[in-house]
């Protein structure tokens, strides 16, 4: 049954990754902070027939890439970038996504492109970028797609209980009934998303125990010099590859890095224990654990939007956070237009194409809020959305998945990119949030006007032109300016507006969040099994 | 005037361009992917590169005039001048962005500040020329030629 389901899902997902059309529409992502580089070879993707996301800002690009990784073939990274090195975005996406990368840097030197390749990059291209050069890349989603059709997880054939058709790690005896529901149910709706792209590596999951096996290798190495290789030799795992080790340690130091040596303990129950290394703010500690621990004993019901159940499951009142207004949001890098555009290939001549155009905001030497309160209707708007994503997350990934499963992954960013991803604004939001309830009344509407508006607003055909944005764009391009905003009342349009900022939130912000982790979630999902005890 | 002098003013501005190493293929690209679907790339592109320029080369100047100059910081500022201006086609500009990073990496101030003045000296004759290209282009478009 199980080797039924994974090999019929394989051969789906082959053919429809390849389809009459293929390279045509192939769906790449840039980044570069240039932005004359970055319209350059926006333009020269679409001139090979790619569907291009292109942004200056690789915060945002990896947590576009984090929320739905199938929404993306290919990416293109600009290897020196201020605000996130080339590398470290590069090996996120590489362990984390397993896309093909490609790195695109002014020097062609031996030196620059073998530290490329090394850190896992498919192909290097020297800037500026040529055409011929372009129109070839599609080779490299063919290859991946190759290799990863040909790789059978050894354990993957093997009789398991529940449905697990992606291959569970052998030590783990226990296999959560819920879990188990949930791979289960994983595996036919992402076989169902339209688009959906190559297929996947069989996953690994990680079980308490095969984690226990883990920490111990990794404590008898020695966290600061553990290597994947050696840990895997330690743990002994037959089964388990160093890939698999390389990326649950890297989201093991990342939890560490984060949420401090105490976070396992706070996980399995023991109070108090919020003492972290590491995290930005106070607040910052305290809001995961508690996050994850009422969204799990609160069943959510469908329209789990309500504002009980957000205020409930949301975030503790926390009186440690930084004052909302001294918190500097943002500080965005520079005043030029484009902050993200998004675009299709024209598919007839003269037909003006799909564009959104963001113009960031100046760069604000402080943030001129114009009264606190206006500041926390902002922020209410965005932490509203952050907890409707994790709550969406999370039940996306258990088996009562509740919500309808056609909801677009929203944005959970607020507008306007920080340098340094600093996580400060969220954690305001978090006692703002439950301080004004008042706000958060009237934010219950928005939601569904929110996706609905901005599905119109990001796919709907003709609704930008590239030389007269529509009103709504307008709209949205006046609102993104800072002032603006933070006097934006608190209607459902300006929700609709808001949504559509893709700004760049922090790294830890995205891990924070508990991200929609369609990998398996392996660390995540041993968590929720402590939950689930 | 008629649109085939005007026309043939345009091709021998541009050939001259090249010529004198103002402008180099990468130019040539940027003209050839203008189409009916982008009529006014060119033109975008070429805009959004003065912009980032003069803004890098502002930075350049008050970063070179600070009693303690950051050189990681002047190095970052011309990498990116010289990447955006490679990505056009401005190739004297790029070329002294090369000689600029070299004296960046040595650590020479004296050198830095002579590259900044040589870099904003051929910026300003690569805008003009540039400036007079779109020019003559309108001329053409509005004797209602179409540019060759």
């Amino acid at each position: 049954m199980v080797r039924a389901i994974a090999g019929s899902s394989r051969r789906r997902r082959r053919q429809r990754n390849f389809d009459s059309n293929f390279p045509k529409g192939m769906r790449v992502m840039a980044v570069d902070d240039d932005l004359v580089c970055l319209k350059f070879l926006e333009i020269l993707l679409l001139h090979c027939g790619y569907a291009v996301t292109a942004t200056q800002y690789p915060c945002l690009a990896l947590n576009l890439l984090r929320q739905n990784s199938d929404a993306y073939d290919l990416v293109i990274i600009d290897v020196q970038m201020p605000d996130m090195d080339g590398f470290q975005l590069l090996e996120s996406i590489v362990v984390e996504m397993d896309i093909p990368v490609i790195m695109l840097s002014i020097h062609g030197d031996t030196k620059s492109v073998t530290k490329c390749i090394e850190h896992g990059a498919c192909d290097y291209m020297v800037k500026p970028a040529r055409f011929e050069e372009l129109k070839l890349i599609w080779k490299h989603v063919v290859k991946r797609s190759m290799t990863e059709t040909t790789f059978e997880h050894p354990l993957a054939t093997a009789a398991l209980p529940l449905g697990l058709g992606d291959g569970s790690s052998q030590a783990s005896g226990n296999d959560h009934p819920d879990q188990g529901k949930g791979k289960g149910n994983e595996l036919p709706t992402s076989v169902s998303d339209e688009g959906s792209s190559l297929v996947k590596k069989a996953r690994v999951t990680w079980s308490s125990d095969l984690h226990a096996v883990f920490v111990r290798a990794v404590n008898t190495v020695g966290l600061d010099r553990a290597g994947p290789k050696r840990i895997l030799e330690m743990m002994g795992v037959p089964g388990l590859s160093r890939q698999n080790v390389a990326s649950h340690l890297q989201k093991y130091r990342r939890a560490l890095r984060l949420y401090g040596p105490g976070f396992f303990n706070i996980v399995q129950g023991d109070a108090g224990a919020g003492a972290s290394g590491g995290a930005d703010t106070s607040g910052v500690k305290a809001k995961p654990q508690r996050t994850m621990a009422l969204a799990l004993t609160r069943p959510v019901p469908d329209n789990g939007r309500s504002t009980e159940d957000l205020r409930v499951a949301g975030f503790p009142n926390n009186q440690t956070a930084a004052p909302v207004s001294q918190t500097p949001m943002f500080s965005l890098p520079m005043s030029n237009q484009n902050a993200l555009v998004q675009k299709r290939p024209s598919t007839s001549l003269g037909s003006q194409q799909t564009i959104r155009q963001i113009s960031s905001p100046s760069y604000p030497a402080s943030i001129d809020l114009t009264g606190p309160q206006a500041t926390l209707d902002y922020q209410n708007q965005q932490s509203f959305v952050s907890a409707l994503d994790q709550i969406n997350d999370f039940i996306r990934n258990t088996s009562q998945n509740l919500l309808p499963s056609s909801i677009p992954p929203v944005p959970t960013f607020a507008s306007g990119p920080s340098t340094g991803c600093t996580t400060g604004f969220v954690t305001d939001a978090n006692s703002s949030l439950v301080q004004h309830g008042n706000q958060q009344d009237q934010s219950t509407t928005p939601p569904v006007s929110m996706m609905s508006s901005k599905q119109d607003v990001q796919w709907g055909s003709g609704a930008y032109t590239k030389t007269g944005p529509s009103s709504g764009a307008q709209n949205n391009e006046a609102t993104l300016n800072m002032d603006n905003h933070a006097v934006a009342p608190l209607h459902g349009t300006s929700y609709a507006e808001s949504a559509i900022y893709l700004s760049e939130p922090s790294i830890a912000d995205g891990t924070f969040l508990f991200d929609d982790d369609n990998e398996g979630d392996d660390l995540h999902a041993m968590l929720r099994q402590f939950q689930n005890k | 005037m008629e649109v085939v002098q005007l026309q043939g003013r345009f091709i021998d501005f541009i050939s001259s361009l090249f010529r004198e190493g103002f402008l180099d293929d990468q130019f040539t690209q940027l003209q050839q992917l203008q189409d009916e679907s982008n009529p006014e790339f060119v033109m975008e592109v070429v805009s959004l590169f003065f912009e980032d320029s003069e803004r890098l080369l502002n930075e350049l100047t008050s970063t070179l005039e600070q009693q303690i100059v950051d050189f990681k910081k002047v190095d970052a500022h011309v990498h990116q001048l010289k990447g955006s201006s490679a990505s056009i086609g401005a190739q004297r500009v790029k070329n002294v962005c090369v000689a600029f990073r070299s004296f960046c990496e040595a650590g020479d101030r004296e050198g830095c500040l002579r590259c900044l003045q040589q870099v904003k000296h051929e910026y300003s004759l690569v805008k003009n020329k540039l400036e007079t290209v779109f020019k003559l282009e309108q001329q053409i478009v509005q004797a209602g030629g179409s540019i060759p």
